[in-house]
């Protein structure tokens, strides 16, 4: 398990953060914890980004891993139309599914793929 | 002078050293190197990274004189069981990059592998699991498939014996996101009378075999 790096105030909770920003218990999280945490990383969280967010959030759940990247693009394509990875990577430059994982208050994911 | 590019082979070893299967793989990567003009690359993932371990590794120390032999080693699975940095002559490599080569024509060697003489990049890779599920193995079982369809290859699992536990109960909730989003084909050896909620098409021997002609390469996990 990651060690606590940093404590994040929000209201009257303390979130224990790890040293790259994610979420030590994924049990602290909720909806304003993810704006702060974005918000640190100059991102303001908005309808699409949200999606992504729940999509993934979601598919942990279930699967308890995070999803590929091609199963995101699809699920996007289901909502928009249209679209590949580069939409997702314009709403979550340094990585869609990472991001969404650290913002969600998921583990990072740590495999190879 | 360099090796030719078109004559490469892999081994993949996912037991952990003191297991039965675990002995046989120095003498696979040695006949790989004997029989094999290019390079030959060891993968260790699961619980086979442990092989790089200091007191496991004298054998392939050992075949690393040959400079056509590559020890690559899985980076999550080694992260998730040791915090100290890999030794050479092993160095870090990924599930994606297993099967980069795969697909750029690297051939399969080893326990219950095969390689077909000709195959057809649209012929799917067989990874058959026949080994009784168990934490982390598991999953990084998992994350060897996900890692193929990552890169969009056409991928059919196989459960087998006491594979065939892992789509039972709890086991099955991970695999089951293969089904669900069309990742890759599933089917089941036996008669059928697996108490698992997942959608799998359950084979015969005749249809197992079927199914391992057509293959553009088995793995055995």
């Amino acid at each position: 398990m990651s060690r606590v790096a940093e404590i994040l105030h929000v209201g009257t909770c303390e979130i224990g953060l790890d040293a790259e920003g994610f979420l030590i218990d994924s049990d602290q999280w909720f909806p304003e914890v993810a704006e702060l945490v974005a918000d640190r990383d100059g991102i303001e969280l908005e309808a699409d980004h949200w999606w992504l967010i729940e999509f993934v959030r979601a598919y942990h759940a279930r699967y308890g891993n995070p999803p590929l990247m091609r199963v995101v693009v699809a699920a996007w394509r289901e909502r928009h139309g249209e679209g590949s990875s580069r939409d997702l990577y314009r709403l979550f430059p340094d990585g869609p599914v990472r991001l969404a994982c650290k913002y969600g208050g998921l583990p990072k994911p740590d495999w190879c793929i | 002078m360099q090796a030719p590019t078109d004559d490469n082979s892999i081994v993949l070893v996912g037991s952990a050293p003191l297991s039965g299967t675990a002995a046989e793989t120095v003498d696979e990567a040695s006949r790989a190197l004997r029989e094999c003009t290019g390079e030959v690359v060891v993968f260790f993932h699961g619980n086979g990274v442990d092989h790089a371990m200091p007191g496991y590794s004298d054998q392939w120390v050992g075949l690393s004189g040959d400079s056509r032999l590559r020890l690559e080693v899985c980076s999550a699975a080694w992260q998730r069981r040791h915090s100290h940095t890999l030794l050479a002559p092993f160095v870090i490599s990924s599930l994606v990059r297993f099967w980069h080569r795969l697909a750029t024509g690297y051939r399969i060697a080893g326990r219950g592998t095969h390689a077909p003489e000709e195959s057809s990049l649209a012929d799917p890779w067989v990874v058959r699991i026949d080994s009784v599920p168990s934490e982390p193995d598991s999953r990084e079982r998992l994350e060897m498939v996900l890692a193929g369809v990552s890169l969009d290859l056409p991928i059919t699992l196989v459960f087998t014996g006491e594979g065939r536990q892992h789509l039972v109960g709890g086991w099955g909730r991970q695999w089951r996101q293969l089904v669900d989003f069309d990742l890759a084909r599933v089917h089941v050896l036996g008669d059928g009378d697996l108490e698992s909620e997942l959608p799998v098409e359950v084979l015969d021997e005749e249809g197992l075999e079927r199914l391992t002609a057509g293959a553009r390469g088995v793995l055995v996990l």
